[in-house]
């Protein structure tokens, strides 16, 4: 990470934290009195969903500030964010099976929670493969910006999606009413490992954003050779 | 300690996305900043020949 100098306070950060986090999920919070030891799962699964619809909406955000304003800053933003929540939706994804077979006894199930989860996860890809093959950069950032605004419709749906239909999912133990929530223990491994994940979606942007600066500069200076070439013949 | 492979399948997981995620930026960032530097020195060819 040589060239990312000026970022090595915040990778520190997000390692320490990260650090925290693990030794809270592992060590700190007490063993859950029914599901066990594959509770531990939790910590990572839930809070890389969290950072997963935060990234889409910072995609949200950088789509509608590129329209109002044609800065391509904003672009490069919702670019990195949906590269990020990409990871994170990954994660999501794949520790949601693993937790889900012993427990369950299936690996999935398209009920309602799943199925719009898979629905953002679809929605990343989507923006990043369209933009992958729009090759003018104000073009490419105006189609984006409207998938990104309309993926952002799933958004809330994943959100409610446990408290609008009962089906496989477990419910919120979180801001999920009467019953709902976390000894704390649990809730201070939940926030550690949320916090970890929060800076870790910080490195990958800023990192994902300077790539972004990086491949502007590239294509301007390719064009400055082809003008001089051209100037030439 | 039942359930413990399938939490240490998970977190292995979580490592390794992040880990690969990481990686791969920092490879595309110094093969960018090759290419930045490269261009640099080919405009700066191209000037020299255009003012020759």
């Amino acid at each position: 990470m040589r060239a990312h100098r000026s970022l090595a306070p915040l990778i520190w950060a997000a390692g320490l934290v990260v650090a925290v986090a693990l030794y809270g999920a592992f060590l700190y919070a007490p063993t859950e009195k029914t599901m066990g030891t594959i509770q531990r799962i939790f910590y990572f699964h839930a809070t890389a969903g969290m950072m997963g619809l935060f990234a889409f909406l910072f995609v949200f955000a950088g789509s509608v500030a590129f329209l109002a304003t044609r800065n391509l800053r904003w672009d490069r933003l919702a670019e990195a964010s949906a590269e990020a929540g990409l990871v994170f939706n990954s994660i999501v994804l794949v520790t949601g099976p693993i937790w889900a077979k012993p427990v369950w006894g299936i690996w999935w199930t398209w009920d309602a929670r799943l199925t719009s989860f898979f629905v953002l996860w679809f929605l990343c890809w989507a923006y990043l493969l369209l933009r992958a093959y729009v090759a003018r950069p104000a073009r490419r950032a105006t189609l984006s910006a409207v998938v990104g605004i309309l993926g952002a419709i799933d958004v809330p749906i994943v959100y409610f999606s446990i408290r609008w239909w009962r089906t496989q999912h477990p419910a919120p133990v979180i801001g999920g009413g009467d019953g709902s929530g976390l000894a704390a223990p649990m809730m201070h491994a939940f926030l550690a490992a949320f916090v970890g994940y929060a800076l870790l979606f910080a490195v990958f942007v800023s990192l994902r954003g300077r790539l972004a600066e990086a491949e502007t500069e590239v294509d301007a200076l390719a064009r400055e050779i082809r003008d001089e070439g051209r100037s030439l013949s | 300690m039942k359930g413990l492979g399938s939490v240490f399948a998970a977190y292995l997981v979580v490592w390794v996305f992040l880990f690969v995620y990481m990686m791969r930026l920092d490879a595309k960032g110094r093969a960018l900043a090759r290419e930045v530097e490269d261009l640099k020195r080919e405009l700066q060819e191209a000037r020299r020949k255009g003012g020759a």
